[in-house]
C-alpha cells in the first residue's frame, strides 16, 4: 500500500518574549532565551521534509498543541475533514484498488486529494491574529508578483484561476491558537483526483459536512514553468518580506521525535482506523438503495453497525437473525470485509440479495 | 447565567448545568454546520476541549466551563446545528453537566463582566 504524500510548508512569526524556541536546524527540544532587537516580530518558515500525510498532520498537530503563539506565529492525501462521512465522500474501491490511504485532519471543511503536486500552506496564530483572508491574500499577491497569475478569492475563500479551484482552504480554531491552511494545486495528477473523489451512491443518509464539489485546475496548465519548489521559496520569502530582524530562511525540517517530542504519538493518532472511521458521525444507510420504503436500514455509529432496521418482508425471520449475528455491533473494517465474503447467509436470501452482500462489502472496504 | 471569556455561558440548577455558546459566538462562527458534542457519562475537567462547533470550514474548539459528567447532549442542535445561531441561550443549548466542583462557578464571569470582557477584547 502506498502513502498518498505531499509537500507542507507552515509559516509562523516569532515575538520578543522572555522565552522563546529557536526555531533553526534543529533544535527545537531546546527552550532558550534569545535577545531580539526592540519590537522585532521575527517571521521564521518551516518546511516539512516529509511527504507523508500522517508524520505532516502530526507535524500540525504538535505546531498548535505545543507552541505558544503569544510570542510567535507560524505558517506549514485523500484528507477528509473533521466532521466527514468518507463513505459519503470517498470512493473506497478505488482507493483500494490503488492502494491510496485515507486519513481525517483536525480542521472543518471538504475532502481534498493530496499527491506530490500539491503544495499544503499551513499559517499558525494566536487566536486574536488569526486572519484568513489576509494570509489567501498574500498566497494571490506573491503569486501575482513572480508568475503573473490572476488569482482571486470567491466568498468560500477558495482561490481561483479563471473560475477553476486552485486552492481550498480549512482552519482550526482554538481558544489560544488557530490555524489555517489551505492546498494549492500545482501539478496534482486530475484524473486520480476525481477517481478518487467520484462517489459510488450508496445512499447515505448523514449530517456530516458534506464537500462542496468545484471544477479543478492545476497551476502548471496555465504557468509551465511553476513547480512546488519554486511556490515554497516564493511563498516562504514574501511571509518573511519587511521583517527587521535576521532573516533565518527557510527551514527544512524532519518531523521527527527528538526535534518534536510527542510528535510519534501524534502521528499514530492519526493513522489508525478509530480517528479515521471511528469518528464519522452517525449515518444510515438503507436497502434496496433509493426505495422508498427500504427493506434494511443499517445504524452506523462511531464506524459501528449499531443496529440493523428490519422493513417489508422480502427477507425471511430466519434470515434477518442471521445477517444481524453476522453484522451487529461489528467495525466496517477488513475484518467485517471478510466475515461477510465467506459467510453463507446471502444463500437463498432473496433474489436481491448479492446486491445487498455488494453493498455491505463496500462499505468494510476501510484502508487503515 | 455565568459566563466564560471563550464566550460560553452556563446555567446552573441544582448540581446541573446547562452549557451553550454566547450570541456574540455564534455571530463570530457564522452558520454552524456541524455541531461536535460531548457523550453522556464523559468525565470532562474544566476548560478541557470536549467537542467542535463547525462553520464556513473552520473547526471551533467547545471547552467545558466547570467540571463534573456530561449527562445530556442536545440531540436537536445536532440535527439541526443552526439552532445555535437561532437560538443561542435557549433551543440552542449544547450539552448539561453535573458539576463536581461547585466552586468553579466563583471564578465565572456574570452578565456584567462578560460584557465587560467583549468591551476590553475590542468586539
Amino acid at each position: 500500500m502506498t502513502y498518498l504524500r505531499y509537500r507542507q510548508i507552515c509559516f509562523f512569526r516569532q515575538f520578543r518574549q522572555g522565552k522563546t524556541i529557536i526555531l533553526r536546524n534543529m533544535k527545537l527540544s531546546t527552550i532558550a532565551s534569545q535577545s531580539f532587537h526592540n519590537d522585532v516580530s521575527k517571521k521564521l518558515v518551516f518546511v516539512s521534509k516529509s511527504t507523508n500525510i500522517f508524520e505532516n498532520l502530526a507535524i500540525e498537530d504538535w505546531l498548535y498543541k505545543n507552541f505558544d503563539f503569544e510570542t510567535q506565529s507560524l505558517l506549514f492525501i485523500v484528507v477528509i475533514g473533521r466532521h466527514q462521512n468518507p463513505w459519503v465522500e470517498v470512493n473506497l474501491k478505488n482507493m483500494s484498488e490503488n492502494g491510496v490511504f485515507l486519513s481525517r485532519r483536525n480542521s472543518g471543511g471538504g475532502t481534498v486529494y493530496h499527491d506530490t503536486g500539491n503544495l499544503n500552506c499551513s499559517f499558525f496564530s494566536s487566536r486574536a491574529r488569526y486572519n484568513r483572508k489576509s494570509n489567501l491574500e498574500n498566497i494571490c499577491q506573491s503569486m501575482k508578483c513572480n508568475w503573473n497569475l490572476d488569482l482571486t478569492i470567491s466568498p468560500r475563500e477558495d482561490i481561483l484561476l479563471n473560475s477553476y479551484k486552485v486552492s481550498g482552504t480549512a482552519s482550526k480554531l482554538g481558544h489560544k491558537n488557530a490555524y489555517h491552511h489551505c492546498t494549492l494545486l500545482v501539478d496534482v495528477d486530475s484524473t486520480k483526483l476525481h477517481h478518487m473523489l467520484k462517489v459510488d451512491q450508496l445512499g447515505i443518509k448523514s449530517n456530516s459536512t458534506p464537500s462542496v464539489r468545484s471544477p479543478t485546475l492545476n497551476l502548471k496548465s496555465i504557468c509551465s514553468q511553476i513547480s512546488v519548489d519554486e511556490i515554497i521559496q516564493v511563498l516562504g520569502n514574501y511571509y518573511i518580506r519587511n521583517s527587521s530582524s535576521q532573516f533565518e530562511g527557510l527551514n527544512f525540517v524532519e518531523p521527527s521525535e527528538e526535534k518534536f517530542p510527542g510528535i510519534d504519538m501524534l502521528k499514530l493518532s492519526f493513522s489508525n482506523w478509530h480517528w479515521t472511521y471511528g469518528k464519522t458521525p452517525s449515518f444510515v444507510v438503507c436497502w434496496p438503495l433509493g426505495e422508498q420504503s427500504p427493506e434494511l436500514s443499517i445504524v452506523v455509529q462511531n464506524g459501528q453497525i449499531e443496529r440493523l432496521d428490519f422493513q417489508n418482508i422480502t427477507i425471511d425471520k430466519e434470515h434477518s437473525r442471521k445477517l444481524s449475528e453476522l453484522l451487529l455491533n461489528q467495525k466496517l473494517d477488513n475484518n467485517l470485509y471478510n466475515k461477510i465474503l465467506s459467510s453463507n447467509v446471502f444463500e437463498k436470501m432473496n433474489d436481491n440479495c448479492a446486491k445487498l452482500k455488494e453493498m455491505l462489502l463496500l462499505l468494510c472496504l476501510t484502508s487503515v | 447565567r455565568k459566563y466564560t471569556e471563550q464566550h460560553e455561558w452556563i446555567d446552573v440548577q441544582g448540581k446541573i448545568g446547562t452549557v451553550g455558546v454566547t450570541d456574540y459566538a455564534q455571530g463570530a462562527l457564522g452558520d454552524v454546520v456541524f455541531a461536535q458534542l460531548p457523550e453522556p457519562d464523559s468525565e470532562l475537567n474544566q476548560m478541557d476541549d470536549c467537542g467542535a462547533l463547525e462553520s464556513v470550514k473552520a473547526a471551533s474548539e467547545l471547552y467545558s466551563p466547570v467540571s463534573g459528567t456530561v449527562v445530556e447532549k442536545n440531540k436537536d442542535v445536532e440535527e439541526t446545528p443552526a439552532l445555535i445561531n437561532q437560538s443561542p441561550y435557549e433551543q440552542g443549548w449544547l450539552f448539561k453537566i453535573q458539576l463536581s466542583k461547585p466552586e468553579e462557578l466563583d471564578a465565572l464571569l456574570d452578565e456584567a463582566g462578560y460584557e465587560n470582557h467583549l468591551k476590553n477584547t475590542g468586539h
